[in-house]
């Protein structure tokens, strides 16, 4: 259904809803372009330049979403759609919790416990062949990396 | 020239070179297999061996990488109809059809020949052209170099993954991201919010991680799992023997030899033109080849000069890009564009020197290209629908893991600081986030790249012109390629202005 008739004010929300990431990164080139002005002399021309031509295209991107209201409603590619359900969300916490795991634990041990759990909170495996999974690939990560390359891959806070 | 060319030649076929080409080659064409994975993600997974090898030895690891994905693309499309990667599209129209009629061995023959055939073209080409890049490189100065970046970021917006006015942006973007650091011009942290870590910039391993593997590993763990239909129902009958299928083909590929040197010199123009990459060419050849054909009737069908076309101009792109990536420091594309940092990363600049004082590490990508298009043609010709199947069948999801695992160890070998990968799941997260509003995440790493270089040449040249703009426009070179820039946008927006007014698109926004 057209929304062509639809009050501009609703256009307006619909616009920040579907393109809230452009206006984000929109801003960022703004406050680069803020931030050009503080610094000395020659080293802020080229992002003060670059900037405002940043700020430019992203303001034109918007204001073309905007003036094609319901018409820019395309078919996105199922590649490029991130479908926010459960298993999406326990991606991206087993994403925060794999860095995390990795950067205290090491490469190794880190890799074997964040594979473990992948296994076993998305994929649904049971435990012990998610373990067994989680320490495979530690040890090829220490023959491959470690042993063949001799490579630093144990370092860790610990 | 043929003393590093011999050199070169004893470097690619020790053992040991030998054996980097065949892993490249062999890691590429298993990923190139996988629906949904290409010659990039091997690159990227090889990416973390390369830190503890000589700049030799990474050429050869990833440059048979590059060369290989793209053929094991072509018989995922050919067997199980369904692109290896987008670069295998067109390949699937006439492949698949073929794999019906039960003459799936005579269409891998065509793939793997054309394909052979069409990349070897173009290296020799390269090789050719050789004696002729270096005194071009030598045209550009700093004006010139800053005029093709500027018209290299265009093409790559105008041709790119969206819309132009988003790739603009996205450039931007990545020309802002690339001021992070210590200022080219004197020497004062800028951006860097008191992090003494972002002082050298944000690192291009770091960037490359985090907006490629990193940012699909996201959709790929969230992806549903996909159903691969079975290779063979019962219903299809082998067409004659599989060796038999195979000499057809061979011998096929070469009757037309009109479609074969045609696609191989339109996917080398192509491959030269940044940003335009293989998948464009796939498509072009095929219907620049049906276009120009009397009986128009079979293609669709299992026509092979629609394999030939399409296989033999996507392969002949790896020579093409390879050309502003060595004489002119530009990449194409994000597999040259990982090539490029490999060699910043070793402290060699791509341009003129590339020609004088590292024409053997020239000789041994190019030599390393050629042996790893054999091989792989070699493979696809013996590997069987059963593995094909098989490898298909590893879901996505799965390989998550491996993917981000090996990202990381890329993101901490290149530095070995670990606030590098922080910084590449904060850009990972701004991958995603790319992905998701339709922003070119390619010009974005190709600017980021080129931006404090672009920012060193600009002032480089005022200071040729003692403080005046004028300079720009005093170089014949860069009066041209200025004059190309404005040509581009011009009938970029005339041609989107006639397909609106033609009704084939409902906006403009979107390609």
């Amino acid at each position: 259904m057209s929304d062509q008739t639809a009050r501009p004010r609703g256009r307006f929300t619909a616009l920040i809803v579907r393109e809230w990431g452009t206006i984000a990164f929109t801003i960022l080139a703004v406050l680069f372009f803020v931030g050009s002005f503080g610094l000395r002399g020659e080293s802020g021309y080229f992002p003060m330049g670059v900037s405002v031509a940043t700020s430019i295209f992203g303001i034109v991107t918007l204001a073309m979403a905007y003036g094609k209201g319901d018409r820019h409603e395309h078919a996105v590619d199922e590649a490029d759609r991130l479908a926010w359900n459960g298993r999406t969300i326990r991606t991206l916490v087993w994403f925060a919790g794999a860095l995390a795991v990795t950067y205290v634990l090491g490469i190794v041990v880190g890799a074997a416990v964040a594979t473990s759990i992948y296994f076993f909170i998305l994929t649904s495996v049971r435990p012990a062949y998610a373990l067994l999974n989680g320490v495979a690939f530690a040890a090829f990560i220490w023959v491959v990396f470690g042993k063949a390359a001799s490579l630093p891959i144990y370092d860790g806070i610990f | 020239m043929f003393e590093t060319f011999s050199a070169a030649l004893a470097i690619t076929t020790t053992p040991e070179g030998l054996f980097l080409i065949g892993l490249g080659c062999v890691v590429a064409f298993i990923l190139g297999v996988m629906p949904g994975l290409s010659s990039t993600e091997g690159m990227i997974i090889l990416l973390p061996f390369t830190f503890s090898l000589s700049l030799n030895e990474s050429m050869m690891l990833l440059c048979s990488a590059y060369a290989a994905g793209f053929v094991g693309g072509s018989v995922t499309s050919i067997i199980l109809g369904i692109p290896g990667s987008s670069v295998n599209l067109a390949t699937m129209l006439d492949g698949h059809p073929l794999h019906r009629q039960g003459r799936t061995s005579y269409a891998i023959s065509l793939v793997a020949v054309s394909s052979g055939v069409g990349g070897i073209a173009s290296i020799l080409l390269v090789i050719v052209l050789l004696p002729v890049m270096q005194p071009i490189s030598l045209l550009f100065g700093p004006v010139e170099w800053l005029a093709f970046v500027l018209l290299g970021l265009v093409v790559l917006s105008l041709s790119g993954e969206t819309s132009m006015m988003r790739g603009f942006f996205s450039a931007g973007l990545g020309l802002l991201a690339g001021t992070v650091g210590l200022s080219v011009v004197a020497g004062v942290p800028r951006y860097t919010m008191g992090v003494t870590e972002l002082w050298g910039g944000i690192p291009i391993i770091a960037a490359f991680i985090g907006l490629y593997p990193i940012a699909e590993a996201v959709f790929m763990a969230a992806s549903r799992p996909r159903a691969i239909g079975e290779t063979n129902d019962g219903t299809i009958q082998a067409q004659g023997s599989h060796g038999r299928q195979v000499i057809e083909g061979a011998r096929d590929t070469f009757r037309h030899g009109k479609t074969l040197s045609i696609s191989t010199i339109l996917g080398w123009f192509i491959g030269v033109i940044p940003g335009v990459g293989a998948t464009f060419a796939n498509f072009m050849a095929y219907m620049v080849i049906k276009g120009i054909s009397r009986d128009k009737s079979r293609f669709g069908k299992g026509d092979p000069r629609g394999l030939i076309a399409a296989e033999a101009a996507n392969n002949a792109t790896v020579g093409g890009a390879l050309i502003p990536t060595l004489a002119l420091g530009i990449p194409g594309s994000l597999n040259t564009a990982i090539l490029l940092g490999v060699f910043m990363l070793n402290g060699v600049q791509p341009g003129a020197n590339i020609f004088t004082a590292n024409l053997e590490v020239t000789w041994v990508i190019l030599l390393s290209t050629v042996i790893a298009t054999l091989l792989a043609s070699g493979m696809a010709l013996c590997i069987g629908g059963r593995a094909i199947a098989a490898i298909c069948r590893i879901q996505l999801a799965n390989i998550v893991p491996m993917i981000v695992f090996i990202s990381c160890l890329a993101v901490l070998l290149a530095r070995g600081n670990p606030f590098d990968l922080f910084l590449a799941f904060g850009l990972g997260a701004i991958g995603v986030l790319m992905k998701i509003f339709r922003l070119s995440r390619l010009s974005f790493v190709i600017a980021l790249m080129l931006g404090p270089l672009m920012e060193s040449s600009f002032f480089q040249a005022l200071s040729l012109g003692r403080g005046s703009y004028v300079i720009f426009f005093q170089s014949t070179v860069a009066v041209v390629i200025w004059a190309l820039i404005v040509i581009c946008i011009g009938f970029y927006a005339a041609s989107r202005r006639a397909a609106v007014a033609d009704g084939a698109l409902a906006g403009g926004d979107e390609k």
